[in-house]
């Protein structure tokens, strides 16, 4: 799922993760938000592309040629339902004792560190669900946290991109 | 010492396998008296999701039942639709859902051997800390999934969940560039696989032999991946509209997936009983590949089953090449199919093992009836004898842990796949 689309691979990946249904689809449903909306259409072509996935384990093979790793996840921890969290790999690892796939959030992330070690930076971005999955609908909940989540996101790939422009100027 | 031993293993959480499930171990008297995988995971009841939908909404929804293998829920479906419909796709369809079936066998088994299996027999206790050990390796089997998943979003339109099936053939036919690109990454990875398949055949697996019946699908001349015809180690040999005179599925009160017994007895599906009775029909690459290492089969040591995976990616990734140069615009990649009422059963080899649909359509295309037999289910009972067999057979004076991390790597090394498995509950009411 390319929003702007080239052969090349995009440096920067935001992924949506998550089930398909129930609040656990948060993920997903901002990342699929992010693409019909055309938010995307303000970076240059090539710079970003945007997709989802259901399995964490399949997470570090979709993230060749990446150099910052945008993860937007659902989070149930309590906290206002909607809110958007900047979340720690220390904090995934503390909560990932029982995780229905092969391979959880948390484990797929350490092996991105594993093997690309600071080639790619990661950002985990969790949107609160509250307590449980009970209650407010996912779009409901993705429509409170969709203004903060846009400006979030500017602000990081603003950074990255950047950063980006300054490491080429040297460069050249 | 070890007959007066009292043990009881408890995982309360399985890692390293898709889906929630336990295991629990009783050891009295130096015997194992309960070995159990309990599978807790809620029902998904997808069978009676489909009932009263349409024909043509039954691949999109049943590839939904996994994130791993939705491709072999796909062709299982597709087939069985295209039987009740009497549609011969034709022979450019069947060759291009080869090729979308060898991504999925690619993408699965290369996360499954890399980051589910593997760290079990280096000595590790995650994938993480295996590919700080071996990095290369690990990068390797990574770029083969990532590698399946692009065969899956060629045809699939995106790797997870695809949406690209349809009865009768493909919604989209891949464009020559974007064939030809990924033509060129397919033959350049070949190398891999094949440093992939020595590698795991230089492993040093532990020694395991067991009696065990394998049951697979199977081709005149292909390795099998879609077929209509079932095979059994011990002679079976029936079409696969007979697979439930044949096979009994049950319930037990530890699971919310069913048990499967071939005519009363456990058996095997997935990739070593694939091989174990198709090798013959491997490609010659393949097979001359094989016929290197000192690996032989059939086999009946359950640990091959990672060097049987990593046989197929090679068979996948070499089929995918032949099938590709050899495909042309000639015919079209999809028939349209002329709806009537009936029965259809079919069948492909998922990943991890023969898949079985049967749908009851009627003349309008609206589904009547629908059942799936996955392969966890069906491997579930050869697990738990599995068990009792590996454990006793490496030791049951073995301390606790050790003993767990084994009963662990038995489990792992099948690949189950609880979501799949949990697919449907058998509800009995009993009134007075």
């Amino acid at each position: 799922m390319t929003d702007t689309g080239t052969t090349a691979p995009a440096p920067v990946r935001i992924v949506g993760i998550g089930s398909a249904a129930g609040s656990d689809s948060l993920g997903w449903d901002a990342a699929e938000r992010l693409l019909a909306s055309g938010w995307a259409g303000r970076y240059p072509a090539g710079k970003l592309e945007i997709s989802t996935c259901t399995t964490p384990a399949q997470l570090p093979a979709m993230l060749d040629g990446a150099r910052l790793l945008l993860l937007i996840d659902a989070l149930q921890d309590g906290s206002t339902p909607g809110s958007l969290h900047w979340l720690s790999a220390n904090t995934l690892a503390a909560g990932s004792q029982a995780s229905s796939h092969g391979l959880g959030v948390a484990e797929a992330l350490g092996l991105i560190d594993a093997l690309q070690g600071d080639a790619v930076e990661v950002v985990v971005l969790g949107i609160s669900t509250g307590i449980s999955d009970h209650g407010a609908t996912g779009d409901t909940l993705l429509e409170t946290a969709w203004p903060s989540l846009q400006t979030t996101l500017d602000e990081i790939i603003g950074q990255y991109l950047a950063r980006d422009e300054t490491a080429s100027a040297r460069y050249y | 010492m070890s007959k007066e031993r009292k043990l009881n293993i408890k995982v309360p959480v399985l890692a390293r396998v898709e889906g929630a499930g336990a295991l629990r171990i009783k050891i009295r008297q130096g015997r194992i008296k309960q070995a159990e995988l309990d599978i807790f995971e809620p029902p998904r009841l997808f069978e009676r999701l489909l009932i009263g939908r349409d024909y043509h909404e039954v691949p999109d929804m049943v590839a939904r039942i996994c994130g791993i293998c939705p491709v072999a829920y796909q062709m299982s479906a597709v087939s069985a639709l295209e039987g009740i419909f009497g549609l011969d796709p034709g022979a450019r369809v069947r060759a291009m859902r080869r090729v979308f079936y060898c991504g999925e066998w690619m993408q699965s088994h290369a996360l499954h051997i890399h980051l589910l299996a593997l760290p079990d027999f280096l000595g590790f206790d995650s994938a993480p800390a295996m590919a700080k050990a071996y990095p290369d390796e690990v990068r390797r089997g990574l770029a083969l999934q990532a590698l399946g998943n692009d065969i899956i979003r060629l045809f699939g339109g995106r790797s997870v969940h695809p949406v690209g099936a349809c009865v009768g053939g493909f919604h989209h036919t891949p464009d020559r560039p974007s064939v030809r690109q990924l033509l060129d990454k397919l033959q350049a990875s070949l190398p891999q696989a094949e440093a992939l398949l020595r590698w795991t055949a230089a492993l040093d697996l532990p020694e395991d032999d067991q009696d065990f019946c394998s049951v697979s699908l199977t081709h005149p001349q292909d390795y099998p991946m879609i077929g209509e015809r079932m095979v059994s180690s011990s002679g079976l040999d029936i079409g696969i509209e007979d697979f439930e005179d044949y096979v009994n599925e049950y319930q037990v009160p530890h699971s919310t997936a069913l048990h499967a017994l071939l005519h009363g007895e456990t058996y095997l599906v997935g990739p070593l009983a694939r091989m174990n009775l198709n090798q013959a029909r491997l490609p010659p690459a393949t097979r001359e590949l094989l016929a290197e290492c000192s690996i032989r089969f059939p086999s009946r040591n359950m640990y091959h089953s990672l060097i049987a995976r990593a046989a197929e990616i090679h068979l996948a990734l070499t089929e995918a090449i032949r099938l590709l140069e050899e495909d042309s615009d000639a015919q079209p990649l999809r028939v349209a199919p002329q709806v009537r009422a009936g029965t259809g059963f079919g069948a492909s080899e998922a990943p991890r093992g023969l898949l079985y649909h049967r749908y009851e359509v009627t003349e309008t295309g609206t589904i009547a009836s629908a059942r799936i037999v996955p392969p966890t289910s069906q491997n579930q009972a050869r697990m738990e004898q599995d068990l009792v067999t590996s454990l006793e057979n490496y030791g049951l004076q073995h301390a606790a842990d050790a003993l767990q991390l084994r009963a662990e790597t038995v489990i792992r090394n099948y690949d189950p796949c609880i979501s799949c498995a949990t697919h449907f509950l058998r509800l009995r009411v009993e009134h007075d």
